[in-house]
């Protein structure tokens, strides 16, 4: 005997605490499931790509920091290095090294950040929220030391990054990343093993590795769907291939997978960190380049494997001071593209959970 | 004390009646559910002035907290709850019936000889239930289990009948 | 005989028999309502500092020592707001909801002895009773979530309906074994028939019991009706002052209520050594409820059909054998002696991992096939957590001090130094700067500087650019202003102002600089 029944429609967000912005999602459900779900995103757009073809060279990088500004530093990276494409810019080893130990950091507070909030999503009361944000603070401490921001960070130059460390970073680094493989192991006995997050995280939301080839899915989340793609390896930037670190890579692509990649890539962050202190060299961290660029006429792409997935700036230059055209490849937008196709047949309490684990920060998204 | 019972009396017996009318007549069915409710809590506060307080728990668990729930439940899940049930074929056949079982209830109520009891009633009640129902002679330990088996039966008959697949 | 009897029967001598018969009900009823309110307020007070301890935070501390006063400057808040009713929802059931909601859980408390005789009556179906009235509460949760007219709160509402009615089962059947061992339902008999505490003696029982009734109170884990990040706040977000205030009473109200029924049937109610019983009673209460919102800084959230799959799954049948095998040994051993309790340990041990085993959560796909041994982990490591030093600070009297590149607000100008080339204002990305220059004896002298600081993004490039070293970050980060006008500094104020120059993009004035306050390392080791 079939029942008849009717689908509701629900309007999540803009407003509502677990869309990590002013995302908004238009879910019918029928029952307690997902029979269609429609994102609708642009609540946070401030054109961000126009405005920087009226804004030096220089000028712009206050304004990366405020794509994703869960990772700033790594933003920074990416355009710095494709105007350095553009204008054929040596930077100085010391600075590539700082940059490395940098954009490595800043992996780490993102992925605590996003690992953080993905269990806040499942409904943990801000415990796990609460110990990831106690390391967070202590990566922001350190970017205050370097730049004076805790935020936006504003911290890479053309041609290298803006001042050179204080003394007392190198041992206040050495000691964080000392401490932290102990809180991940702390984190894992928190939660790696929790029946409940087991349940909730196990076999939910698959991405299968075709699906996310084809959909340019990149980051964390492709990697938790198997596929061993880093562009620190696949495209190496900057040094990283002088870094003896491994790509983790998830089996099923479900939401535990996506969680668990992360916290092996803090791990695995660590280690880059490390040997990156250990062969910082000496000498100059910034190229003499002048404040206001004329790059020659072209243009440039730049990308590096940031914490939410494949950043990429593309630059064209008409020989003025402003880049002619500002193109962001933003990782959580493109990741975002699947969240239909992730969300269909489970649960209400599923779709804000895999929505939690492709993390990604409006900013980027919406530019 | 006397005085008391009978005033509490007979508050319950009028909210009964004004709610019971108020579940027929009220358009909004939710709005009725809820006064189904009021009407199934006064019946068990009827029951403890009779100091059947067994029963007048039972009252609340099975119809305020189980029983009426579930018909709020089912209300939530139709639509159109604010216009009421639309008229039907059946209005006069329902009137018939009804009628008839109010005429049969109030014959009864009439011609039955109410005993009225002298004696201060048992006061544990729930021995003297469980001894009325299930003591090995006179107990009704055997249509008590068939009753169960019965309503177990039902519960499976349910499921098979909604089971997708 | 209880205190209320003494009381009537003493004053009968004084006053006419109804008066005497009226007043010691209302006078017991005033008092246990402020005694449940003062606890209530104290269970709020303990588990927002407890969980902030749990988080490594300092928790709510201000109002009055410690912050004791919190809850009370939380009900002042709460009484003063503005009382909103939805335009399309349902006016009257909006507005009776919060009071069904709360009254069968203050109502529990007349069957719960406080000591010997301190109870407000002992009615002799005590159990039976509060499991009734307090199914009444599911109702006004959902006149809430009908009233409201709005779908988060109708979905919080469905949830509500079908984890109530599915927990109620093992709820009750799991009393069903004490109930077996003492013979009465009495809550007063119950407790003098614990000659050991039923937490042994039924530890199968017990578990049930709490675990049907944490989601009973919706409680983490099974807190699906208000889970706060899938459908907000559930049935009461859109409620607000009083109204919401009732709601939130009436949730501590019952946790307070269940977690003396958990005291009474199976942790041996007011009875122990030494301290006065009701004070013994109390210590019971609070640990029971501080284990719950333990649990709460813990754990995640079940999915609903987990939630349901658990109960009807797992809690129902443990429920069923466990009163079995009570009957069974009921009929063996009458009078229950205490070596039983072993016996029951092993039984009870025995069917969780046999259960754990063979209930599957969510399909195939995940089994509790590790008795909870993930849970107990993370239990202990908040618990360590407790005695960790707190990482937040008191802020306006303890200060951390900031990196000596700090970039904060309000620039800092050198008048003397300024060459007036406005390179500065060129840089500045949203331009900001605003500066007119006039030609005076020795070059350009800035006639008028105005920077906006309600815009300003303190990216310090305009420091980076300055030729002169005339322009500097400041240290400074507190600057706030109810008008926008007050935040755009002029010149005047530039030259008045307390310089206090942080070295960003002067790596040579850190020396003199204090060092930056980093996060300490935890206190106590990892």
């Amino acid at each position: 005997m079939p029942l008849k029944t009717e689908p509701v429609m629900i309007n999540f967000g803009p407003q509502h605490p677990s869309t990590h912005g002013v995302f908004r999602m238009r879910i019918t459900f029928d029952g307690e499931v997902i029979v269609d779900m429609e994102p609708i995103f642009g609540y946070l757009h401030r054109g961000i790509e126009k405005l920087a073809e009226s804004r030096t060279y220089t000028q712009n990088i206050p304004y990366t920091d405020r794509l994703d500004y869960l990772a700033s530093m790594s933003n920074n990276l990416a355009y710095v290095m494709a105007v350095e494409n553009l204008a054929g810019i040596a930077v100085p080893e010391r600075a590539e090294y700082l940059r490395v130990i940098m954009a490595e950091l800043m992996r780490i507070a993102s992925h605590l950040m996003a690992v953080g909030a993905l269990l806040n999503d499942m409904g943990a009361f801000f415990t796990p929220f609460m110990y990831m944000f106690r390391e967070r603070e202590k990566i922001l401490d350190l970017f205050e030391m370097v730049c004076g921001q805790r935020l936006t960070y504003n911290y890479m130059r053309i041609g290298g990054v803006s001042q050179d460390i204080p003394e007392e970073f190198l041992p206040a680094l050495k000691r964080f990343i000392d401490e932290m493989l102990g809180f991940i192991d702390e984190y894992d006995q928190l939660l790696a093993e929790n029946e409940i997050l087991l349940a909730r995280s196990k076999g939910v939301g698959i991405l299968p590795a075709e699906l996310a080839i084809n959909a340019s899915v990149s980051g964390p989340m492709l990697r938790a769907s198997g596929v061993k793609w880093d562009i620190r390896r696949a495209d190496p930037y900057s040094v990283y291939d002088r870094f003896d670190f491994e790509i983790p890579t998830g089996k099923m692509g479900d939401t535990y997978d996506r969680y668990w990649v992360r916290i092996q890539e803090m791990r695995q962050s660590t280690r880059v960190v490390k040997q990156a202190m250990e062969q910082l060299p000496q000498g100059e961290v910034r190229a003499k380049v002048p404040l206001t660029l004329r790059p020659p006429k072209g243009e440039a792409y730049a990308r590096i494997e940031a914490p939410k997935g494949e950043l990429g700036f593309y630059l064209v230059s008409d020989d003025s001071a402003n880049p002619y055209r500002f193109k962001v490849r933003a990782p959580s937008l493109i990741n975002l593209t699947v969240l239909r196709d992730l969300c269909l047949g489970w649960k209400l309490a599923d779709a804000i959970v895999i929505f939690g684990s492709i993390d990604i920060c409006l900013g980027e998204v919406d530019r | 004390m006397e005085t008391g019972i009978a005033i509490s009396f007979w508050i319950l017996a009028a909210v009964t009646i004004a709610s019971a009318l108020a579940v027929v007549l009220f358009r909004n069915i939710f709005h009725a559910a809820l006064f189904l409710v009021l009407c199934f809590f006064t019946i068990a506060g009827i029951f403890v002035i009779l100091s059947a307080d067994f029963l007048a728990a039972a009252q609340v668990l099975i119809y305020v907290g189980a029983i009426a729930v579930l018909i709020i439940f089912a209300i939530m899940l139709t639509r159109e709850t604010q216009r009421g049930s639309p008229s039907g074929r059946l209005r006069l056949p329902a009137l018939m019936v009804g009628l008839l079982f109010l005429a049969t209830m109030v014959f009864i109520v009439v011609s039955t000889d109410w005993q009225v009891i002298t004696e201060i009633p048992d006061q544990p009640t729930t021995s003297a239930i469980a001894q009325a129902l299930f003591s090995g002679e006179e107990g009704f330990v055997l249509p008590f289990e068939i009753a169960a088996a019965l309503l177990l039966a039902a519960i499976i008959g349910a499921i098979v009948l909604v089971r997708e697949r | 005989m209880g205190i209320l009897e003494q009381f009537e029967q003493w004053l009968v001598n004084y006053w006419p028999s109804w008066a005497a018969y009226l007043v010691p009900p209302l006078v017991a009823f005033a008092i246990l309502s402020t005694f449940i309110l003062v606890v209530v307020m104290a269970f709020i007070y303990i588990e927002r500092r407890g969980i902030g301890r749990f988080q490594v935070r300092l928790g709510p501390n201000r109002a009055g020592p410690f912050g004791v006063l919190q809850p009370v400057a939380d009900a002042i808040k709460v009484l003063i707001k503005e009382d909103i009713i939805p335009a399309k929802g349902d006016r009257w059931v909006h507005w009776l909801a919060p009071i069904i909601a709360f009254i069968p859980a203050l109502m529990i408390f007349a069957v719960i002895p406080f000591g010997h005789g301190a109870i407000f009556a002992d009615l002799n179906i005590g159990i039976l009773y509060i499991i009734a009235i307090s199914s009444l509460g599911i109702i006004g949760v959902f006149m809430a979530g009908w009233g409201s007219n709005n779908k988060y709160s109708l979905v919080s509402a469905m949830r509500t309906v079908a984890q109530m009615i599915s927990y109620e089962i093992p709820l009750v059947l799991s009393i069903i074994g004490v109930l077996i061992i003492t013979g009465s339902l009495s809550m007063v008999s119950i407790v003098e028939g614990q000659h050991v505490p039923f937490l042994l003696l039924q530890p199968l029982g017990f578990l049930i019991f709490f675990l049907a009734a944490a989601a009973e109170i919706n409680r983490t884990p099974f807190d699906l009706l208000e889970a706060e990040s899938e459908i907000v706040a559930g049935y009461h977000i859109e409620y607000s002052g009083m109204k919401f205030g009732l709601f939130y009473l009436g949730e501590y109200t019952h946790a307070f209520a269940i977690s003396a029924i958990v005291a009474i049937l199976f942790l041996g109610g007011w009875s122990g050594p030494f301290l006065p019983p009701a004070l013994w009673f109390l210590i019971k209460v609070f640990s029971v409820f501080i284990v719950l919102f333990w649990l709460r800084s813990t754990l995640p959230r079940l999915r609903v059909d987990q939630l349901m799959g658990f109960a009807w799954k797992c809690l129902f049948p443990l429920a069923l054998i466990n009163i079995f095998i009570t009957g069974i040994e009921a009929i063996i051993w009458p009078n229950f002696p205490w070596q039983l309790l072993i016996l029951n340990i092993l039984i009870a041990a025995l069917l969780i991992v046999l259960w754990s085993g063979f209930f599957r959560v969510a399909g195939e796909r995940v089994s509790f096939e590790r008795y909870g041994r993930g849970i107990a982990k993370g239990l202990a490591l908040t618990f360590r957590h407790l005695f960790r030093h707190p990482i937040t600070v008191q802020y306006p009297e303890q200060r951390l001090t900031p990196s000596r590149r700090f970039r904060g607000n309000l620039l800092v100008w050198d008048v003397e130094r300024c060459n007036g080339c406005r390179a500065c204002a060129r840089m500045c990305p949203i331009s900001i700067i605003d500066i007119e220059t006039a030609r005076g004896d020795k070059g350009l002298v800035v006639e008028r500087l105005e920077i906006d600081f309600g815009r300003c993004m303190f990216c310090g490039l305009c420091v980076e650019a300055c030729p002169v070293e005339a322009l500097f970050m400041s240290r400074d980060y507190e600057k706030a202003s109810y008008r926008r006008e007050l935040l755009v500094m002029k010149k005047e104020q530039f030259v008045a102002a307390e310089k206090r120059p942080s070295a960003y993009a002067y790596p040579e004035l850190e020396a003199e600089m204090p060092p930056q306050t980093l996060l300490a390392p935890p206190k106590g080791g990892r």
